[in-house]
């Protein structure tokens, strides 16, 4: 096959990977836009190929083989819940790869590489390196192997700036030198460290942006080593994927009104929970209530709405949730679910998990459809979630929540909470919410407190 | 975000180029590892898009 059929057919599968990506804004085609993307990356690999010719075939079929057995057993059998874990960890091995082709092809090619090709291949092996060790923390942190709770010391933005700083002084040395091996090794080392130091800082209520940021980088890097390659379709697809995992990320930090920087360097939820919050004010009383309460509450609800949180997700209670919501619907009550756009884990992991539960798509309401309608609400039921159900977001200029889009559940008739203590959220801020006479606190696990309700309301008479 | 994982992945094309143009036996292996690396993240990728794709679909028919 000529060069230039190659290109076309990089050409015909890059239109492929953007036609799936269209394809998957709506649920509707969404399965189109899956096969759409195997389709380019099938054409991809056959058209890569035919045009170059790998003389180490051991390696490449040993490469797919080894790669179809773990990733198999990955993608037939990660719970539901444990997709963001798995989505770090493919960040982790996507850039490995990227990073570690980087410096096969610095190995191939020094000394004799271009200047241009060279800087951009420091780069991409730095964001490889810094992206496979910050994805591994974000793995670690999200599976509980490490805790989630941000790791800070004094100093530690200008520890990690020093070290970024290095790892970048090394790759422009390496430009410099190219012959000059033993460069190589030190900036992946600096790079390695960064990544590390970058996510240990970071708590697990921030996870679901730093994996959109991580997501970016890796697409990032990848469309580098197009540049080094000469290759277009690396280009398009990486720059595809660096570009979606920004603005996801963008999508995030808006949405918890907080800035990039912020997430990266602040460590927010460290800092502010030991100074601002003081649960039990003298003068505010929360009303405790108990499962048979909310039982009657709801008993004379016409509708319910359910705001599931970060909580809910931790808990794994959605099923439970599901099946109040089915008892409820039994009875004739309108069930709808409010959906925060950060809720869950990761973007779009709320949905992912109420769908595994076997909500139906049509239940979920995204915030700027649901918030017109909780005033005429019977009942809101906020299943672990707190911040973004925090009035003070929408009156109190002063507060650190303040303007931060939210749900508007305080506007509900009745708001019941279900929640482990009267700890405030991961912002540190308290919730006034709680102290309205028309909310009910009901504390414990998500899990136990909705399936002793399910329970309640099913002996009840209708 | 599990599928642009997947599409990511063209980093696969990548190393496949890298072991085409080398006869370096540890280049070589550099490149194998990256090949190995890069073909589990477009199966597992693939596979989880389309399991997540058919828990919303499942329920279409009521509607």
């Amino acid at each position: 096959m000529t060069d230039i059929i190659v290109e076309y057919l990089y050409i015909v599968s890059a239109v492929l990977f953007v036609l799936s990506l269209k394809f998957m804004s709506e649920v509707r085609t969404s399965r189109v836009g899956n096969f759409c993307a195997v389709a380019g990356m099938g054409l991809a690999v056959v058209a890569t190929l035919d045009a170059f010719h790998v003389g180490r075939v051991d390696l490449l079929v040993g490469g797919v083989v080894i790669g179809s057995v773990v990733g198999a057993p990955i993608g037939l059998k990660v719970a539901m819940t444990g997709i963001p874990q798995r989505t770090a960890m493919s960040h982790a091995f996507g850039s490995l790869a990227v990073a570690l082709v980087g410096v096969a092809e610095y190995y191939q090619g020094q000394p004799g590489i271009d200047t241009f090709s060279m800087s951009v291949l420091s780069a991409e092996m730095i964001l490889g390196f810094l992206t496979f060790t910050g994805s591994i923390m974000a793995f670690a942190k999200l599976q509980g192997i490490v805790s989630g709770r941000p790791i800070l010391f004094r100093g530690r933005t200008v520890v990690s700036l020093t070290t970024l700083g290095a790892a970048v002084a090394s790759g422009v040395l390496l430009v410099a030198y190219q012959d000059q091996q033993i460069i190589l090794p030190v900036m992946a080392a600096l790079a390695l460290l960064f990544g590390f130091q970058l996510v240990v800082a970071i708590g697990g209520a921030d996870m679901p942006t730093v994996i959109a940021i991580l997501n970016s980088f890796a697409g990032l890097s990848a469309a580098a080593l197009g540049f080094v390659l000469n290759n277009k379709l690396l280009i398009v697809a990486g720059s595809l994927d660096g570009s979606s995992g920004l603005i996801l990320a963008l999508i995030m930090s808006q949405a918890m009104n907080r800035s990039f920087v912020n997430i990266l360097f602040g460590g927010v939820g460290a800092v502010r929970s030991e100074s601002t919050v003081k649960p039990g004010e003298p003068g505010k009383t929360a009303q405790a209530y108990t499962v048979e309460d909310v039982a009657t509450v709801l008993g004379n609800a016409r509708s319910v709405v359910f705001a599931p949180g970060y909580g809910m997700a931790v808990a794994q209670a959605q099923h439970v949730v599901k099946e109040l919501a089915d008892v409820l619907e039994a009875r004739g009550v309108d069930v709808k679910y409010a959906i925060h756009p950060v809720a869950g884990r990761m973007p779009g992991h709320m949905n992912v998990l109420l769908a595994e539960a076997q909500v139906p798509y049509d239940q979920l309401w995204e915030m700027e459809r649901i918030n017109p309608l909780f005033p005429e609400t019977d009942v809101v039921i906020v299943v672990g979630a707190n911040d973004v159900t925090n009035p003070a977001a929408r009156t109190k200029t002063d507060s650190p929540l303040y303007g931060m889009p939210i749900l508007d559940v305080d506007k509900a008739k009745t708001v019941v909470f279900v929640k482990r203590s009267m700890n405030p959220g991961f912002s540190g801020v308290e919730n006034d919410l709680f102290y309205n006479p028309n909310t009910m606190m009901v504390f414990g696990d998500a899990k136990r407190v909705v399936s002793e309700l399910v329970a309640v309301m099913r002996k009840q008479k209708t | 975000m599990a599928l642009t994982n997947a599409i990511s992945s063209v980093s696969f094309i990548a190393a496949l180029i890298v072991l085409s143009e080398t006869t370096d036996a540890s280049i070589s292996l550099l490149a194998g590892v990256a090949v190995a690396l890069a073909a589990t993240n477009i199966v597992s990728g693939f596979l989880i898009t389309d399991r997540i794709l058919k828990l919303f679909e499942k329920r279409k028919p009521k509607k």
